[in-house]
């Protein structure tokens, strides 16, 4: 069965369970107030009929007979009887009434008692006057209370049906509004296929769950994005950035296969391949390296490293790379409390991704001055690394954390446009930000900020 | 320096938790406290409470105690104190470690796999004051240098705070972090292995927070597994 139906039914079901709890209870109430108010009436008949009987004056009985057929509304087959009491449990019985001994022993006992038989009502109380006892009974036929209550079933019965019915379309209602966001979302996921995972849901502008679904479903599509893209760039580019170095190396060995060489040649073809081989293992660790950057991060066990150790491990290792680089660690803005240095990560990665971003800032200032500086407090820790290099061009600023991208300038310099994004990836993954602000020809300023608020694992 | 209480059975363990007192320590003075907690059975009278009592030690408790003493004896800044309780509650454990001066506890494996009602429910308590406790494992290391925290899902303490509080007080650094969620506590064994033989990690620090005292079935605690000391840190519920 579909939802939609199962939400209509449900509805129906249930308002109309609760509309006949609800009727049940009004009638049982109305009949229950209508008892009351015709017992009522047979009381105070009951009284009247008490006083004539005791009487003395014919006159005053008179009165009291005009008050009982005039003064007070018509009852039909009304009828009363008074039967002297002449000992505890016996009395002078009237043969015309045809009741049972209880009825008659509870009035004895209690006062009153009532009987209905048939919608036909008996009400006996029990009087004394001057030391005498007598039971006065008065019987009735309640004949518009019961056609009154009749009526009101009807009614009920008749309401009862048309809300049922009512309550099927209103039930439709609910669960169309429920579940047309759902099919709105459904519709909108239909149209998206391999060939154009850059949709995105619609985002409602409220909070409610339908939000964190389409939520929920834009961080699937950006991780399967993401995927994708990595997966179309290395089939896309691997063809082309790894082409080369094979080609080299093909080259190379064809050439030096083709006749005997001296050992000096074969020492420098050797070494020709091996810097291309590297190149080319570098080049697919960086690809598998940022695809690895899509693990569940929240299942790592983490090392806690100290950042100012980290950034000289990172600075040792590019004085091998690039040993004319002039990279100045500034660790003058260094907190007094040690503490505020550390930082939970994965350390090889985060080595990594420091080393990107001071190596671009090192290749792309021609080996000029690059400031690394360090700052800490409570709140955050931030790396700012500063060059004055050639610069970003704005229009290429929007596409630096995309795999394979080159900038124009950029071009003249050797690299495969993996390293920011990379970079990137892995900050991001620390719970970091990566802030680049650049000016052309004049340098660019790069911030790399881990908040400490709440949580600060991965 | 504050002083150390070790809660103690008397098996053979207790020698490696004195020990590793004398090695926390490093060279200060301080007073270390064996606490050996007795049941006692219910008494109509105090003579014969003290008949029934039995305060004499095992063959075995004895050795242990005399090792502990003659080990104690070659350090001139320890003094080893034997206290004996035949009854604990909050407040009198309270009291006693406020008496005592004790600002670290150590437990030896043994007491903490102990049966005996009054030592379990010793235990309790000491978890819920505000001291550090080291729980020692079988065969611990004397030097603690690396730690690995264990950082669980409801703790409020970051890495960084509680490397501040530790300072001064232990010689070991935090190297590594695990972010520990209760439910998938035993998804992570694989990798806390791998990190402890990585990163050479010699101790596991965790955050405590207050409980209940229960004296119900115990159930091994995930870090039974990696055999090592943990130094279970008190949390303030804020």
């Amino acid at each position: 069965m579909q939802i939609r139906k199962k939400v209509a039914v449900t509805y129906v079901a249930l308002s109309g369970l609760s509309t006949l709890l609800l009727c049940a209870v009004m009638v049982f109430l109305f009949k229950n107030n209508n008892q009351y108010y015709f017992l009522k009436r047979l009381q105070d008949r009951a009284k009247i009929v008490s006083s004539i009987h005791y009487q003395n004056d014919p006159e005053k009985a008179e009165y009291y007979r005009q008050l009982k057929s005039n003064g007070l509304e018509e009852l039909i087959d009304e009828n009363d009887f008074v039967l002297p009491v002449n000992g505890k449990n016996s009395f002078e019985y009237n043969t015309e009434l045809n009741l049972s001994p209880e009825f008659f022993k509870e009035a004895l006992a209690n006062g009153s008692s009532w009987v209905e038989d048939d919608s036909r009502y008996h009400y006996a109380q029990l009087f004394e006057e001057n030391g005498k006892k007598y039971i006065v009974v008065i019987t009735a036929r309640d004949r518009r209370g019961n056609t009154s209550t009749m009526y009101i079933i009807r009614i009920m019965a008749i309401g009862g049906i048309a809300f049922l019915v009512l309550a099927y379309f209103l039930g439709r209602f609910l669960a169309n509004t429920v579940l047309n966001p759902i099919s709105r979302i459904n519709g909108e996921v239909k149209r998206i296929s391999a060939s154009n995972l850059h949709k995105r849901l619609e985002q409602p502008e409220n909070t409610d769950e339908i939000a964190v679904l389409t939520d929920t479903f834009n961080d699937m599509l950006d991780r399967l994005e993401t995927s994708f893209e990595i997966q179309a760039n290395f089939i896309n580019n691997a063809s082309h950035e790894l082409k080369t170095p094979i080609t080299t190396i093909m080259a190379e060995t064809e050439i030096i296969l083709q006749s005997k060489r001296s050992p000096e040649e074969y020492q420098e073809a050797l070494s020709h391949i091996n810097a291309q081989a590297t190149k080319l293992g570098n080049l697919t660790e960086s690809l598998l390296k940022l695809t690895r950057t899509g693990y569940d991060g929240n299942k790592q066990v983490l090392d806690v490293a100290r950042m100012d150790e980290l950034l000289m491990d990172v600075k040792s290792d590019l004085d091998k790379l690039f040993p004319d680089n002039n990279i100045s660690l500034r660790l003058d803005e260094m907190p007094d409390n040690d503490e505020y240095l550390l930082l939970p990560c994965n350390r090889p990665l985060l080595e990594l991704a420091l080393s990107n971003v001071i190596s671009n800032a090192v290749k792309y200032s021609d080996n000029s001055v690059v400031f690394v500086a360090l700052m800490a407090d409570s709140k955050q820790l931030s790396i700012r690394i500063t060059d004055i290099g050639i610069g970003i061009p704005k229009e290429d600023l929007p596409f630096l954390y995309e795999p394979f991208f080159r900038g124009k300038k950029a071009s003249r310099y050797t690299g495969y446009g993996l390293g920011l994004p990379l970079a990137f990836k892995i900050i991001r993954m620390h719970n970091g930000t990566l802030d680049i602000q650049s000016e052309q020809e004049k340098g660019t300023m790069a911030t790399i900020t881990f908040k400490r608020s709440g949580s600060d694992s991965l | 320096m504050k002083n150390i209480l070790i809660p103690t059975v008397l098996e053979k363990d207790t020698l490696a938790s004195v020990e590793s007192a004398i090695s926390y320590a490093n060279g200060q003075n301080f007073d270390l406290v064996l606490l050996l907690l007795n049941e006692t059975d219910n008494a109509y009278s105090a003579s014969a409470y003290l008949r029934n009592s039995k305060p004499a030690f095992s063959a075995s408790q004895q050795k242990t105690l005399e090792d502990c003493q003659r080990l104690a004896l070659k350090f001139d800044n320890i003094k080893l104190h034997v206290q004996r309780q035949s009854s604990i509650s909050a407040p009198l454990l309270r009291n006693l470690l406020s008496v005592l001066e004790i600002g670290f506890v150590i437990v030896p494996k043994s007491f903490r796999e102990s049966s005996k009602k009054i030592n379990r429910h010793c235990l309790g308590l000491l978890a819920n004051s505000h001291c550090p406790i080291l729980n020692l494992c079988d065969a611990p290391t004397s030097e603690m240098q690396k730690a690995l925290y264990l950082e669980y899902a409801e703790s409020k303490l970051q890495v960084s705070d509680l490397q501040q509080r530790l300072d001064g007080k232990f010689a070991f650094r935090i190297v590594s972090q695990a972010r520990i969620n209760k439910q998938e506590e035993r998804s992570l064994d694989q990798l806390l292995l791998e990190t402890i033989t990585r990163n050479d990690i010699d101790l596991l620090v965790e955050t405590r927070k207050p409980t209940k005292v229960k004296l119900g079935k115990k159930f091994p605690s995930f870090h039974d597994d990696l055999k090592l000391p943990v130094l279970s840190v008190f949390e303030e519920i804020r």
